[in-house]
């Protein structure tokens, strides 16, 4: 880490720790045995403990003590990017699931250490077990580590290294198998609402329970036998072992048939009720049922309600094209297609092709109940809804983040540069309508900047393609005249005709697609807004001279779970009053995370089919946040993560432009705008000028 | 002018193209022509729009003229322009009145690629009117009775920008293709391929395993061309994971992550 640094006598050491554990210490806990461990370290190990405890200690004070601990005995044999990957996977797990996860993760130690040959680690397959299992199909699930395998329906947990296998490449594999077998117990209808209630008669559930999901087991062996040949050879000697001994074979059997639902497990259960069971095989889910069951319930309700919102839209526009004469009593029905993994959605037994919204949903839903059941189809009254929707408004603060199928909902990374990683999915982002205002602006501005006006339409009428003419072609559009003439008298003179007599027309196209961001932040009251307002009036009109394609996105953010953005223009959103509306309807509102928006507006541009692509963002000044984690989005963590978006947003093809009206801004702007390119103005009324001249600059030559 | 047939005749389709019907696209076809409405066909890549339209040209018993459409097509390009021949200025056909003259289907595909002041060419030829305005010779051509134009076009991949205008795709009887159910497309590889029913019917899988990724990382799933491909090399020798590597993985994403996990796939599969 810092080599520079001073040299930690004992005493500095000590003083460091008591500051940065403060929170965590009580007289009975103190830092005395970490500092006794921590003398015995080389100077090097206690800087890098020193830069790591801090960061800790912003997450959680408790959770730096127990690293005080627990991470100084292990520094011999760690490389400093093992120590990395340990704290980060610790910090990771305490975003996602709180103190008591993340604890555990710090005392299973170092993922690597002590590895061997053979041993597949989850963090170097997660992105392509995200893949695989996507490619399955189904809901749309995630990954994360586990302490023991087993699926929520809606996310695998998968152990974070394996080493059943001799080899790493069969250990890899069998880590296809376990997400493939997890992926299966949710898509093949293991966990259904009424699960419980069919073993409550047990005398003992919970051993009815396991006794079930081992019998499911062995039915998505056979499934996944047939669907994925390729792995169930793999899982062959395993499955075969364990059908010597028992009633085993038999039920493996009766499982496989094609036929085999969990009605036939829940049989089994019955007759086979007490008996021992075996060990799970090492691609097994863990006989856990009451994580996914607790999911499945939340989601059942949640997406029944967004169901009947749906069909509420969805009805009176569909009514005239499929529905002649239906009446009232309409119904829908899903047919499964022949793969069995997808459905055909009918009303009133004509195929209906639903909104993408209501396919994934309905795909969802079947999933769990296996149909739509009939009162998902009478429409949610209005006012019903909007009760619902207004308590989980309430509660949206510490609630669970809304799931990716939620409409205009996205989820973004965040970039944290003191673990240098990536918080997952650490944003949500959504898009919203702006409140239009009627104020004159477009007149008033045109009519304020009347000569500047000029002066710019000219400037970018400069800029229109114009067409050129290629002449003395072979072939062409038309006869080149003059060469014709040419040609003909050197023909009579008895000279050789020149046989390139046409002209063609060549276009000098634009090809430029530009998204503006505006940062709408409470400190851009006042004139700094109007400035703004004044030059998306003068730089819309003269984008309409050009022709070119633009689109302008507002921002503002309270917070990692508010990121607002307010499409005032999108791309294939034609200029008009409306646009004008969005325009005038700007308003300062609150914080500035720009990270989440840069890579929000990256994702919209590179969905544009353009030569250039060209992201400007308009903003008057330091990016920040108000966030209960560490210290919130500002200072240098704003900056990083800022830098981090414009470095992925230049790789990915786009040209990023800054474009900043704050005057205090100059020491930091190098680094932050470092991989974009930048303008600093500090007299705002120059900043329509400055546009419409920089863009000129960016979309030529 | 004096129509010369002996154009036309190497754009005649001799022997019957195998196509195997998946709907009712075919009636549909047939009735479009025999109204001589213009037909558009949406689809993704490579899942049978030209050999249907090569198909309903044998069927119909009409020459196919097929155009494919690009970014720099002008129309002249399409219509025709004048050559120097021995120092006369000649006029030559473009594709477009080469089937509007000789009675020809005419395809063009991947329309949307064509600029727009190209598509409108077409316009007058998708009305009632069927003609065909020759700017350059200051005439117009009326269409002979059995002249069809077909258009196609992929609305996947396309963004909003490059959509067909309204006033185009309004002009045209739409048909709608998509990958053939499980079941057909597996017999369109062993027909294609030679493959034997139980390994084509395995790359299908391959393939909505593919599909599934859409929008997921890749930009398109396996089409049953790329299908087709994999089952010729299947039977030239090839293992199917070889097979499947170069047939259809590599055409599909040039992403070394997403190879890894596509092979996966076809590894899980095979
Ligand atoms: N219904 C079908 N009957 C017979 N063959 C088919 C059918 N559908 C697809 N094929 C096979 O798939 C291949 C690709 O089909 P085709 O060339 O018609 O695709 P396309 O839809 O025109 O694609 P593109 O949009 O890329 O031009 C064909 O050569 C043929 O082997
Ligand atoms: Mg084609």
């Amino acid at each position: 880490m810092d080599n520079d640094s001073p040299p930690l006598t004992l005493d500095l050491l000590e003083g460091r720790l008591e500051e940065i554990l403060e929170a965590a210490l009580s007289s009975r806990r103190t830092i005395v045995p970490i500092v006794q461990v921590m003398t015995h370290r080389t100077e090097q190990q206690q800087h890098t403990l020193l830069h790591w405890l801090p960061i800790v200690a912003r997450v959680n004070p408790e959770l730096a003590f127990q690293c005080a601990q627990r991470i100084p005995p292990q520094m011999d044999q760690l490389e400093e990017a093992d120590l990395e990957r340990w704290v980060g996977g610790v910090l990771d797990r305490y975003d996602q699931e709180g103190l008591q996860q993340a604890l555990t993760v710090l005392r299973n130690g170092p993922p690597r250490l002590n590895q061997r040959a053979e041993t597949a680690f989850l963090a170097d397959i997660a992105g392509l077990l995200t893949t695989f299992v996507a490619a399955l199909g189904g809901r749309p699930l995630t990954l994360a580590e586990g302490e023991y395998p087993h699926t929520n329906t809606e996310t695998l947990f998968l152990p974070p290294s394996l080493a059943v296998a001799d080899r790493v490449e069969d250990n890899h594999t069998l880590y296809r198998c376990l997400a493939a077998h997890l992926w299966s117990l949710g898509r093949f209808g293991t966990y259904f609402p009424d699960l419980p209630e069919r073993l409550g008669h047990y005398p003992d559930p919970e051993a009815a329970a396991q006794l079930y999901l081992t019998l499911e087991s062995c039915r998505m062996d056979a499934i996944l036998d047939r669907l994925l040949p390729g792995l169930g050879r793999f899982m062959l000697p395993w499955q075969a072992s364990r059908q010597r001994g028992g009633p085993w074979q038999e039920v493996a059997a009766a499982l496989a048939a094609p036929t085999a639902s969990r009605e036939n497990s829940l049989t089994w259960t019955e007759s086979l009720y007490g008996i021992a069971l075996p060990t799970p095989l090492p691609f097994h889910s863990a006989r856990s049922y009451r994580p996914a069951m607790a999911t499945l319930l939340h989601r059942l309700e949640r997406e029944k309600q967004l169901f009947r919102r749906v069909v509420n839209q969805a009805m009176p526009r569909l009514q005239p094209i499929t529905l002649p004469d239906a009446g009232d009593e309409r119904e829908l029905e899903l047919r499964p297609l022949a793969d069995g993994m997808t459905f055909e959605l009918l009303l009133d037994g004509q195929p209906l092709l639903p909104p993408d919204l209501i396919h994934a949903l309905s795909h969802s839903i079947i999933q769990d109940l296996g149909r739509i059941p009939p009162e998902y189809l009478t429409a949610a009254g209005a006012g019903g809804y909007a009760a619902q929707e207004s308590t989980e408004t309430g509660e949206q603060e510490d609630s669970c983040l809304p799931t990716r199928a939620e409409v205009d909902t996205f989820l973004y990374d965040e970039w944290d540069f003191r673990r240098n990683d990536y918080r997952k999915d650490w944003c949500v982002l959504k898009e919203l309508p702006i409140l239009p205002s009627d104020a004159p602006l477009v007149a008033t501005t045109l009519a304020k900047y009347r000569a500047l006006w000029q002066g710019i339409r000219r400037s970018f009428e400069l800029l229109l393609g114009r067409d050129l003419w290629l002449r003395r072609q072979l072939q062409g559009d038309e006869v080149d005249t003059d060469t014709l003439v040419q040609a003909l008298t050197d023909s009579r003179a008895g000279l050789e005709m020149d046989e390139r007599l046409f002209r063609c027309r060549r276009r000098n196209e634009r090809d430029v697609a530009t998204l503006i961001l505006v940062d709408m932040s409470g400190s851009t009251k006042g004139w700094v807004i109007e400035a703004i307002q004044e030059s998306l009036v003068l730089f819309c009109k003269a984008l309409q001279v050009l022709g070119d394609r633009y689109a302008v996105y507002g921002f503002s953010s309270r917070t990692r779970k508010q990121c607002e953005l307010f499409p005032i223009k999108r791309f294939e959103q034609p200029y008009g009053p409306a646009v004008e509306g969005g325009i005038a309807g700007i308003a300062p509102m609150e914080y500035t995370r720009m990270g989440v928006f840069i890579r929000h507006a990256t994702a919209v541009l590179n969905g544009q089919e353009a030569r250039t692509r060209l992201l400007i963002t308009l903003s008057d000044g330091k990016p920040e946040d108000y966030d209960g984690f560490y210290d919130g989005y500002r200072g240098q963590y704003a900056i990083e993560d800022t830098r981090k978006a414009l470095i992925e947003a230049r790789r990915s093809g786009i040209h990023p432009f800054c474009i900043t009206v704050d005057t205090e801004a100059r020491e930091y702007l190098p680094r932050l705008y470092g991989p974009a390119r930048y303008v600093m103005l500090d007299d705002v009324r120059q900043l329509p000028v400055k546009i419409a001249d920089i863009y000129r600059r960016l979309t030529t030559g | 002018m004096e129509v010369d047939h002996r154009l036309i005749e190497p754009y005649r389709i001799q022997e019957e193209p195998y196509f195997e019907p998946v709907g009712s696209e075919i009636s549909l076809f047939t009735a479009a022509y025999a109204n001589r409405l213009p037909v558009l066909i949406k689809g993704p890549t490579g899942c049978g729009k030209s050999r249907f339209v090569e198909y309903m040209a044998w069927r119909l018993g009409r020459p196919l003229v097929t155009v494919s459409c690009h970014e720099d097509m002008t129309a002249s390009d399409l219509v025709g322009r004048y050559l120097v021949v021995g120092g006369e200025t000649v006029w030559q056909d473009g594709p477009l009145t080469l089937a509007v003259r000789h009675g020809a289907l005419c395809y063009l595909d991947e329309v949307v690629e064509a600029r727009k002041d190209t598509t409108v060419v077409i316009h007058p030829l998708a009305d009632d009117r069927r003609i065909l305005p020759m700017e350059k010779q200051g005439t117009l051509l009326r269409a002979a009775a059995e002249f069809c134009l077909v258009i196609s076009y992929n609305p996947g991949y396309q963004s909003v920008l490059k959509d067909l205008k309204q006033s185009t795709r309004q002009r045209f009887v739409a048909m709608e293709f998509d990958y053939p159910d499980a079941r057909r497309e597996a017999l369109i590889v062993h027909r294609e391929s030679g493959l034997d029913h139980a390994l084509a019917a395995s790359l299908v899988r391959f393939a909505h395993l593919t599909r599934n990724l859409k929008g997921n990382g890749l930009e398109e799933g396996a089409s049953t061309r790329l299908l087709v491909h994999a089952g010729r090399l299947i039977q030239a020798g090839c293992s199917p994971a070889e097979a499947c590597a170069a047939g259809i993985t590599h055409a599909l994403t040039d992403d070394p992550e997403m190879l890894a996990a596509v092979n996966a796939l076809s590894d899980a599969i095979f």
